[in-house]
């Protein structure tokens, strides 16, 4: 079985090295709201930038500290020539902290190709899903502008069925969260997401067939512990999975978006295929920042929880993540209503391996305490 | 040799002050008044929401600062810990946890806080639209929020079309909402009343922003500060049209007198932000050191579509076309609402059109440097707002930043912010003057 967490510990090498067997483009993307089947479709490798989780001061002319420091580190990757191998850039509007990475990445870091994509916010109006087609359709001529090359109908189709596969897959494998113990552990199933993000998704695709044909017939070492979830912002650090499943716990499911918020639902079949796109990006588990004038995004969770029989939920979320500080009191209180205590955790740039042992420790301490 | 100039008091200030406090009481009565309450932000549409009858809007911005200025420290700290104490944590939106600790609390200068019909929002950065959500939810009214269009533009101010009328059709289907909402039937006349009130007090306010260019300035930071408010608050209003008429004149008069607010001006700089709120003797510290804080690029930003930043750096009036401020139809009257929008937005999110906009301001306000808020109550205001500094100190162009939150004192420091402005003057070359 390939080794995802290699393939996240290697993305640049990954995809240095895909550029030069392939020839073709390299695109990185700011956030899971980027519709991935466009940059297939133009024959494009889309990566999502992450950061490194090393400290670095370098963003700190650029971006206030105010900011989380995801798009911190993100922007430091970019500054320190990390991502040197990109042949472009692309925002879809998410939060102001992604943007802020985006804007002085477009503005210190000479490149390409520069796209920023319009995403609605309010995804209950009638009028996101024409919004988001036109947003959509800016970015496809865009992109053939760039590379004088048409996408046609038959390309979509195709960016379509990559997507949709390595969305499909993904979530055969978070099936195999579901018994107890479960099948793959956290730290297995977020390198895999991860890994998805960061590789071609036609090979990605491949590596997970094989995982789930292995898994069933495999000698787990997973035993049964406290199920645990895993909701909040964005979090790249497989290191979170390992040490709080050191401890004893599983994480059986996620709600963040680096994990199942990424891939959980399906491009629809449709003759107008931008129409089908954005349908897809417009009905996908939103984002805290695109859970406004009707909120869907609790109901989601909770019922994550039951359909994974999950014990206790972490609320993890960036520091200074706005949106995630919006949705944190009520997250907590639809699941608490529902049984399934919660412990928060805040997220900065490095891991803090002591305080979140000593956390999670105190966490399965007290669900042990409740059972009792 | 020292120019002194001759200080009188501004007459229209105290008409500017006493139009703030006498909105909040109005926003207190407004039932008893006979008329609806709308909250939302201040950027809500309310030249469109006026054609629903007689109502009062309560800005959460304002309420905020309401909540900060009059209620004292004492209430404001009650606020923002009970914020926290309900699990939002302090970095969040600054006017926000104000106004939201005042309505959990029930709480405010005026007694309580006073129930809205309805929560109009537009979208404009990640807490506008969630802020109004969790106020909906909680006083259980009817919400609307407007989405934002921004998709990054080209770093000019042209209009792009589809998203404009994206903006426009959202502003169609609020109409609607309104009338199903409220059962009654929609006054286009009024709402075009209040566009040509806020068309006027845009371009009145233009020319009062070209006043501040003349040497020595009419106005000082401080001075400016209430008809901002107005402008924001009530540029759809009659009262705002005649109060920003009356404000130009007696500029123009104390321009001809040589009146100004600074017996003499050793420098002129810009202000990049906000103001903490709670610390306004910081421009009275600026004032006493003859330094004229001569206003923002937002300032010159509430112009809106009448004054857009032009490509060659300059701040010319601009009509909308076919139209002079009298919208001819509904459509005319929603673009241009939808295009104010657009313009607010593109600022407030564009580090490109900002850093023009500010070099407009500096070239247009003769400054010598720039003194940049940092506000750690703003995500949206200090965005980009780095990249815009470092781009005006590659001009050569002296700027001083700060850091504070314009809301919670809890992140100020006055020893600190005034040891950087003396220094700031020295590298200005007018040090502090000694008493």
């Amino acid at each position: 079985m390939v080794s995802f967490q290699d393939v996240v510990n290697n993305r640049h090498d990954y995809a240095k090295e895909w550029k030069a067997r392939t020839g073709g483009k390299v695109i990185g993307y700011f956030c899971t709201y980027t519709p991935e089947e466009i940059i297939y479709a133009a024959g494009m490798l889309p990566v999502r930038i992450i950061g490194s989780n090393e400290p670095s001061e370098v963003s700190e002319s650029h971006i206030p500290s105010m900011y989380c420091p995801f798009c911190r580190d993100c922007l430091a990757q970019g500054l320190t020539g990390k991502y040197d191998y990109l042949d472009g850039i692309v925002l879809a509007k998410s939060c102001m902290h992604m943007m802020q990475a985006f804007w002085s990445w477009s503005l210190s870091i000479p490149i390409a190709f520069s796209h920023f994509i319009g995403m609605p916010a309010v995804l209950g109006s009638p009028r996101s899903k024409e919004r988001l087609i036109d947003e959509f359709s800016r970015f496809k001529e865009s992109l053939e502008r760039w590379t004088g090359k048409s996408i046609t109908n038959e390309d979509l189709d195709r960016g379509i069925d990559v997507m949709n596969t390595n969305r499909r897959l993904l979530r055969q494998v978070y099936e195999f969260r579901k018994p107890d113990p479960p099948l793959v552990s956290g730290a297995e199933a977020g390198a895999m997401v991860l890994s998805s993000m960061l590789s071609d998704k036609v090979e990605h695709s491949r590596w997970l067939e094989q995982v789930i044909a292995e898994v069933p017939h495999r000698q787990s070492k997973i035993t049964t512990g406290a199920r645990l979830m895993i909701v909040g912002s964005e979090n790249h650090d497989l290191e979170l999975y390992k040490i709080i499943e050191e401890k004893g716990a599983n994480i059986v499911i996620d709600e963040f978006c680096m994990g199942s918020r990424y891939f959980w639902n399906q491009t629809p079949e449709q003759e107008d295929r931008l129409s089908a796109i954005a349908e897809r990006y417009i009905t996908r588990p939103r984002c805290p920042v695109k859970d406004v004038n009707e909120r869907k995004r609790l109901d989601h969770i909770v019922n994550l929880a039951k359909e994974f029989n999950v014990r206790g939920a972490l609320l993890v979320h960036q520091k200074f993540c706005t949106p995630h500080a919006f949705d944190l009191p009520h997250v907590r209180k639809a699941l608490e209503e529902n049984g399934i205590p919660t412990y928060a955790l805040e997220l900065d740039v490095t891991l803090h391996r002591g305080s979140v042992q000593t956390r999670t420790e105190a966490f399965l301490e007290m669900l042990e305490m409740e059972v009792a | 040799m020292v120019t002194t100039y001759k200080t009188e008091p501004l007459e229209t200030y105290e008409w500017a002050k006493e139009l703030r406090l006498r909105h909040f009481d109005e926003a207190m009565k407004a039932h008893e008044h006979g008329k609806l309450l709308i909250m939302g932000n201040m950027n809500a549409p309310k030249e469109i929401i006026a054609g629903i009858g007689d109502f009062v809007h309560l800005g959460g911005e304002p309420w905020g600062v309401y909540i900060t200025r009059e209620g004292g420290s004492k209430l404001l700290m009650e606020c923002l810990e009970e914020v926290e104490r309900r699990g939002y944590t302090r970095d969040m939106c600054a006017y926000m946890r104000a106004s939201w600790g005042s309505m959990f609390l029930d709480k405010s200068p005026s007694g309580g806080f006073p129930r809205p019909d309805l929560i109009v929002a537009f979208n404009q950065c990640d807490s506008q639209a969630k802020w109004h959500q969790v106020e909906a939810e909680y006083l259980n009214v009817p919400f609307y929020v407007i989405d934002t269009p921004f998709n990054g533009g080209d770093g000019t101010m042209k209009v792009d079309e589809p998203s404009l009328q994206f903006v426009i059709r959202q502003l169609e289907d609020l109409i609607e909402w309104l009338q199903k909402t409220f059962k009654r039937p929609y006054n286009e006349d009024r709402m075009m009343e209040a566009i040509t009130h806020a068309y006027r007090s845009r371009c009145l306010w233009g020319e009062i922003c070209d006043l501040q260019g003349t040497i020595p300035a009419p106005l000082d930071y401080k001075l400016i500060l209430p008809f901002v408010l107005a402008l924001e608050r009530h540029a759809y209003e009659e009262e705002t049209e005649k109060l920003l008429t009356a404000l130009r004149d007696e500029l123009k008069h104390r321009i001809a007198k040589g009146i100004t607010p600074l017996p003499d001006e050793r420098c002129r700089v810009t202000h990049e932000g906000l103001a903490p709120w709670y610390a306004l003797y910081l421009f009275t510290y600026l004032r006493e050191h003859r330094v004229a804080v001569v206003g923002g690029s937002q300032q010159y930003q509430q112009t809106g579509p009448v004054r857009p930043t032009h490509e060659d750096g300059t701040l010319a009036p601009e009509n909308p076309p076919d139209w002079n401020g009298v919208p001819k139809n509904k459509r005319e009257a929603l673009r241009f609402r939808a295009t104010c929008f657009m313009y607010s937005q593109r600022w407030s999110l564009d580090p490109r059109i900002r850093l023009k906009m500010l070099k407009a301001a500096i070239t247009a306000w003769k400054a010598n440097g720039v003194i940049i808020m940092y506000d750690r109550g703003c995500q949206m205001l200090s965005s980009g707002q780095l990249e815009v500094k470092n781009a005006i100190q590659r001009e050569g162009i002296p700027t001083l930043r700060y850091e504070t939150n314009r809301i919670d004192p809890r992140e100020w420091s006055w020893s600190h912010v005034a040891d950087s402005m003396d220094s700031f003057l020295e590298a200005l070359g007018v040090p502090k003057i000694e008493k």
